[in-house]
């Protein structure tokens, strides 16, 4: 015999496990309907793979993992796909949540499964015991639904000694577990010596029963002799108590060992799978089964047959009670799983899921409704209850006044929600409701503290970013004026030169030489006004161009060309500005130089008003940015390919980068300025001009016929759908936060392009 | 929208607060049943009077609070409190002293504070100690037990002592010092000695005549209480070990200076009816294991100081007060270990997380 | 000199008073440059009592900026909507004063959570809502449709404004399967208040279920 260790606390509450035993296991109908939550599993839910309409076979995958913890969905019958949307799911909240119902047709048509061919699993790889085991969409049956695949895959550091399979089943009513040991203990046996292959054959595999199942236990241990396995698994039998079945408590029980607190059991080399799991996943390795049915137990005073039935998963609760004679008026309640911690639905009409052990329907007299609380009187009855030694009395108190801080201090995460304070709570205290509020509460005010100092963090990265740039925009500022300060100075002192000079010829000599300056200034002057005017001209063409090309190929060239061009304008208006400039500070007093001056910026200013800066500052953007983008792609080409001019890629990219924030920035400055600088602005505000734009291309579009429509429409997606790929390209390879927002974006796109493409054929 | 929709569990166990106080009330027979052998039918008399002060009492509050009142009476805790302090006191106390006793319990003791659950401090004990302070003749004079007296007053008697204003002829209770008292002044002789002068003393089977059978009594109710499991051994077991710990500490085998046999101070007082009724109050008395180890540990000594060096005779309310007042921290100090903590930690740490 | 001293007590004991005072000054002194703190400690402790949403209801531009003014000008502690009695009542608690109630010019405290959304079928690309954001939690470049990044976004109205076309909304935050949990039951004493049970859970069976 083993030595077990005594569970501290817990109750004996009446068993109730007879009732449903009396008969044998039944194999429940198929019904004409099945449901499909997405998220039977603890982790991210199944993405489904079927659409409304498709025809699907038994046991064909419906719905893939999405992640690593997360579990496929299987048809558990053939029939037709009705639905994808939201239905009533099997959860104390009572919400909804995405669904795929099947409509059975009755054939029970089973997909092409993949069985060893053998029958012999040790040949297996361990990837590929785990690979099937996934692919089968095995989740824990016990209750929490976490991925089997999770957890059988232990943190590689650690040693696994001991394989733990539960089939404690400490919850009163239920039976399906028993069920389970006394009609298929050789597969169980299969499946433990799976799992005992894949954990690298740990010393101790035991079986964890209680003492109110001797069948079960007596069962088993003959399939253990008969498999020629009694070396290797024992049948460990201790004392019934509730919750032994808990996984921490049976790994006390069994072992002496605690899990630590926020720990997992592989920290302790441990592993527990449930009873239920254990015969699931010897199905799917042996013969490739996937996980479409379980034992399930309709059981209380309210059916007139409980029993325990193999169910399909998906199958609608309220199907199953009119298989047991189910007597509406005399429920009081529904409750999927046990008396103890299962959960009040009020609807039947929900499915019977991966962990729907147990449905219990029982009368007013047999669990009578809630009383009303009396005041706690700290009898400290709760406290000698708790198998995880808290003091509920207390947690109760600090529950009630939501002092987080103490209730952390009391070690309120370390709660199971067994419900044994509740249930021996003489005041008639909900006191698991309290712990479950409270923890709520803990857990969403952390997720906000998380988030809030990701906001402050986010913040205070924008303020310095923000103060940077006005740094460097004064800077500038400052080297401008500073510079333009000496030329002056420069200037004055020149002058000053001239008029030392007073011998009246060498002054005549320098006017006449200022006049013809003067003269030679006005010639090149117009130089330059021409080229600003034909600079002008051939924007205006340019853009002209690049508008009948707006939606075409040739867009982007054109763009790039304007850009090149406006470029090239702005440079010439910049020379004659900084001539006009050097003009008028040279010859202050020449009113008709100033005047000329003065049409001159007139007519220049004229010129841009074709064009604002905004859109030439933006246009520089898209051409940096299609740059830019060009040398990431080349310098990830160079990172895969490994080749030596990375370093100078990346250091090109980053001066690219620079560029870009350079005119970003200018862009950012020109916007909150907003046409101080130059009268040609005001009106260019971006936003009215952004507007008259939308307003246009409206027009546009209703002007085109739909076909014309959709094909821009399918070429804007395209284009949009390029630049979201590589920004979600260099999202994941910045290993950025913002990924899935990236991939959703992508994958909106991508659905939107589809379903364009899908009109403009159904047009075409 | 049809079934209830609750928390789990759904499941609960038969017996709420009400029960819990009745098994108190009925745990207390024993010890009346051997209080009216030997003091006649006082206690029973002063427990029915009591009660229904206490209801009224209670009923009055709840009423001014604006509470349901048939709920929270139902949940006999002022019962049990009336029952407790009608134990304690003496047979026959008048009317008024049980009526000041039990509404200063009910009301000041519990309801200010917020009714059950809210009390600092132990109602009953709380009465009993303002009695006490302000009654002292009264709360002191205890009858010869009836195989010294030869006779008990019977039921009409001990009516008309109780409620003078009913009796034609007024009725004397004959009252005689308790063996605490004689230990207490006790200066000259040795234990011996005294033994052999004082009837009530030397009468007795173990201690003490009548009130070792009244003890006996209430250590059966306690014993019938732990049976129930309606509280754990932690507390009484504690109280005792320490009370037995410090009597055969200082005794010194019977001089003049003797405090007394361990025997005599179990045996004696109201000592059984402390361990199984008082401290094992659960309102006023620490929730964790350890707490109740020190808690009644604690009692035990001070009860034992009280009586040996203080000012009265008896001391159980008095121990209990103080230590009510410790009980909160005590709390926070003895925390359990959580299962997968390496050590207990204390209630005012804060979470490092 | 010792005798002087003991023949005049009273300057001895000014003297020892003195050189208490030196003593005692010198180890203060040092204990203030060993132990110097850097900054103003309360106005962290205040900023991570603040939401975090940077929306400048308070008038200030930002929490931290708010947090600074509590802490050294004496700002009011009830300025913050988004935090609600909530957060007054911590701060309160922490400043150790009377928490006052909120300040309803600067808002009305919203119970629901909300997060902005951008219709983007309607967005033009004008980056004035990325300007807005405080904790650029909006993506998109000029002339490319905006989206909001919802688990960055604290929901500060911020970018409703300045939008041109008005496509931003504020969308409550649905209780999901992860964050739905259990409510606090009532105490007891409010529950017997109440006719009987625990009402809430108390739902009429309908007819139709009482069928099936």
């Amino acid at each position: 015999m083993r030595m077990t260790w005594e569970l501290p606390g817990g109750i004996h509450p009446a068993e109730n496990k007879r009732q449903s035993l009396q008969e044998p296991l039944a194999i429940a109908a198929v019904p004409a309907r099945l449901v499909f939550p997405l998220s039977q599993h603890i982790g991210a839910p199944a993405r489904p793979v079927v659409a409304a309409g498709d025809r699907v076979l038994k046991g064909q995958v419906i719905a893939e993992a999405a992640g690593f913890v997360s579990a496929p969905v299987h048809a558990s019958s053939s029939g037709t796909v009705t639905e994808i949307g939201n239905h009533v799911l099997p959860h104390p909240s009572g919400m909804t949540g995405p669904c795929i119902t099947i409509e059975t047709d009755g054939k029970d048509e089973w997909t092409e499964l993949n069985p060893l061919e053998s029958g012999d699993f040790s040949e297996l790889s361990n990837d590929d015991i785990l690979q099937r085991i996934q692919a089968a969409g095995i989740a824990g049956m016990g209750g929490a639904g976490f991925p089997a695949r999770v957890k059988l895959s232990p943190p590689p550091n650690s040693t696994i000694d001991t394989l733990i399979i539960n089939g404690t089943e400490c919850e009163p009513y239920i039976t399906a577990d028993d069920i389970l040991m006394r009609n298929r203990a050789g597969d169980i046996v299969k499946g433990v010596q799976i799992l005992a292959q894949l954990l690298g054959k740990p010393e101790n595999v035991l079986i964890g029963v209680e003492d109110n199942k001797p069948e079960a236990a007596e069962t088993l241990r003959q399939a253990i002799r008969d498999h020629g396995a009694d070396k290797q698994i024992e049948v460990v039998t201790f004392p019934t108590k509730y919750p032994s079945g808990g996984e921490k408590q049976l790994i006390w029980i069994l072992t002496g060992r605690e899990v630590p607190t926020g720990g997992l059991p592989a920290n302790i080399g441990v592993v527990v799978q449930n009873i239920g799991s254990t015969e699931a996943i010897y199905r799917a390795v042996v013969e490739g089964r996937p996980l479409i049915s379980r034992i399930t137990t309709v059981t209380g005073e309210a059916v007139q047959r409980p029993r325990n039935y193999e169910v399909l998963l998906g199958t609608p609760i309220n199907e199953l009670l009119a298989q047991s004679d189910y007597v509406a008026s005399k429920a009081s309640r529904l409750v999927i799983g046990g008396p103890m911690m299962g959960y009040a639905v009020e609807s039947s009409d929900i499915p019977v899921v991966k962990t729907t052990n147990c449905i219990l329907v029982p009368t007013d007299k047999e669990l009578p409704d809630p009383q009303a609380a009396n005041p706690c009187i700290r009898c400290g009855i709760c406290a000698t209850a708790c198998p995880v030694s808290l003091l509920p009395q207390q947690l109760y108190w600090y529950a009630q006044s939501q002092d987080h801080e103490k209730l952390q201090a009391h070690n309120l995460m370390d709660c199971i929600e067994c419900g044994c304070c509740s249930f021996v709570c003489p005041s008639n205290i909900p006191l698991v409701q309290n712990y479950r509020a409270a923890k709520g509460e803990i857990r969403n005010a952390a997720a906000e503290k998380q988030k809030s100092d990701l906001a402050r963090q986010r913040f205070e990265a924008r303020q310095q970013r923000l103060e940077k740039e006005q740094a460097e925009k004064e800077a500038k500022q400052r080297a401008r004026k500073e510079a333009a300060a000496a030329r002056k100075a420069k200037q004055a002192s020149s002058s000053d030169e001239k008029a030392d000079t007073n011998d009246p010829v060498e002054a005549a000599v320098a006017k006449a030489k200022a006049a013809s300056a003067e003269q030679g200034s006005d010639e090149q002057r117009n130089k330059l006004q021409k080229a600003v005017d034909t600079a002008a001209r051939r924007v205006e063409r340019a853009e002209e161009k690049a508008r009948d090309a707006e939606g075409t190929d040739q867009h982007d060239k054109q763009q790039a060309r304007l850009a090149d061009l406006k470029l090239k304008l702005e440079q010439a208006q910049e020379k004659l500005t900084a001539f006009d400039q050097e003009q008028s500070a040279e010859s202050a007093a020449d009113k008709a130089a100033e005047k000329k001056v003065q049409a001159t910026l007139e007519m220049a200013a004229e010129a841009r008003s074709g064009q604002s800066d905004e859109q030439r500052i933006s246009a520089t953007i898209e051409k940096l940015e299609t740059k830019l983008q060009g040398l990431v792609e080349e310098l990830h080409a160079a990172r895969e390919s490994r080749a030596d001019h990375v370093e100078e890629l990346q250091g090109r990219v980053v001066t690219w980068e620079k560029k870009l924030d350079d005119a970003r920035e200018e862009m950012h400055s020109l916007e909150k300025s907003g046409g101080s600088n130059d009268s040609s602005n005001a009106e260019t505000d971006p936003a009215a001009l952004a507007i008259a734009k939308a307003k246009a291309k409206a027009a546009a579009m209703a002007e085109m016929d739909p076909k014309e429509k959709l094909q821009a429409q399918v070429e804007s997606i395209e284009s949009r759908l390029e630049k979201a790929r590589q920004r979600l390209q260099n999202a994941i390879d910045e290993e950025s936060d913002n990924v899935d927002a990236f991939q959703a974006g992508v994958d909106k796109l991508e659905a939107k392009l589809t379903e364009t493409r899908e009109e403009l054929a159904k047009l075409g | 929208m049809a079934f209830l929709r609750v928390t789990s569990p759904h499941d609960h166990i038969r017996r709420d607060t009400g029960d819990i106080m009745r098994l108190v009330a009925v745990a207390a027979l024993p010890g009346l049943a051997a209080l009216t052998l030997f003091f006649g039918w006082g206690n029973v008399i002063n427990i029915i009077w009591a009660s229904l002060v206490a209801i009224a009492c209670e009923a009055a509050i709840l009423k001014l609070r604006k509470r349901p009142v048939s709920f929270y009476i139902k949940d006999y805790s002022a019962v049990v409190t009336a029952v407790l302090l009608a134990l304690a006191i003496p047979p026959y106390a008048p009317w008024w002293l049980t009526m000041v006793g039990v509404a200063f319990a009910i009301i000041i003791g519990k309801q200010i504070y917020g009714g059950l659950g809210f009390n600092p401090f132990n109602p009953a004990m709380l009465g009993y100690v303002v009695l006490l302070i302000s009654f002292p003749i009264e709360m002191t004079s205890w009858p010869s037990p009836a195989n010294i007296a030869g006779s008990t007053p019977d039921f009409v008697e001990s009516l008309q002592i109780i409620f003078p204003m009913f009796a034609s002829v007024p009725v004397d209770a004959i009252t005689a010092a308790t063996p605490l008292d004689i230990m207490k002044q006790n200066t000259s002789l040795t234990t011996a000695e005294f033994y052999l002068s004082e009837p009530v003393l030397n009468q007795g089977f173990l201690v003490a005549s009548g009130y070792e059978w009244v003890n006996l009594g209430f250590l059966l109710g306690g014993i019938f209480l732990l049976q129930q499991r309606v509280y754990t051994w932690h507390a009484p077991v504690a109280f005792l070990g320490a009370l037995t710990l410090c009597a055969i500490l200082f005794n010194d085998g019977g001089s003049s200076a003797s405090k007394g046999s361990a025997l005599f101070h179990l045996l004696s007082g109201g000592t059984m009816l402390g361990a199984f009724f008082i401290i094992t109050d659960p309102v006023t008395s620490p929730t964790t294991i350890k707490g109740k180890l020190w808690f009644g540990g604690c009692a035990g000594v001070i009860v034992f100081i009280i009586r040996c060096w203080g000012n009265y005779p008896d001391a159980v309310a008095f121990a209990v007060l103080l230590m009510n007042l410790c009980a909160p921290t005590i709390e926070y100090y003895t925390l359990p270990r959580t299962y997968g903590h390496d050590r207990s930690r204390r209630a005012t740490e804060k979470d490092d997380s | 000199m010792i005798e002087f001293l003991l023949q005049h007590p009273i300057i001895a004991a000014l003297l020892a008073l003195a050189s208490l005072c030196l003593i005692f000054g010198a180890i203060l002194g040092f204990a203030s440059v060993k132990f110097k703190v850097e900054g103003n400690p309360v106005i962290d402790q205040i900023d991570a009592i603040l939401p975090q949403t940077q929306c400048g209801q308070c008038g200030h531009p930002g929490c931290r900026p708010y947090a600074t003014a509590i802490a050294e000008n004496g700002e009011e502690i009830n300025k913050c909507p988004p935090g609600g009695q909530a957060t007054i009542n911590a701060l309160a608690d922490l400043l150790d004063v009377e928490a006052p109630t909120l300040d309803e010019e600067h808002g009305e405290e919203s119970d629901v959570k909300k997060v902005a959304f951008v219709r983007e079928d309607e967005c033009i690309g004008c980056t004035k809502c990325i300007q807005a954001c405080p904790v650029d939690a909006i993506l998109g470049a000029a002339k490319q449709m905006h989206t909001i990044v919802t688990d960055l976004c604290t929901g500060c109205d911020l970018c409703v404004d300045p939008c041109p076309v008005d496509c931003i909304d504020m969308l409550p935050v649905e209780t999901t399967l992860q964050t739905w949990h259990w409510e606090l039951p009532p105490s007891s004493a409010e529950q017997v208040g109440q006719s009987n049970l625990i009402a809430t859970d108390k739902q009429p069976r309908s007819e139709q279920d009482k069928a099936a």
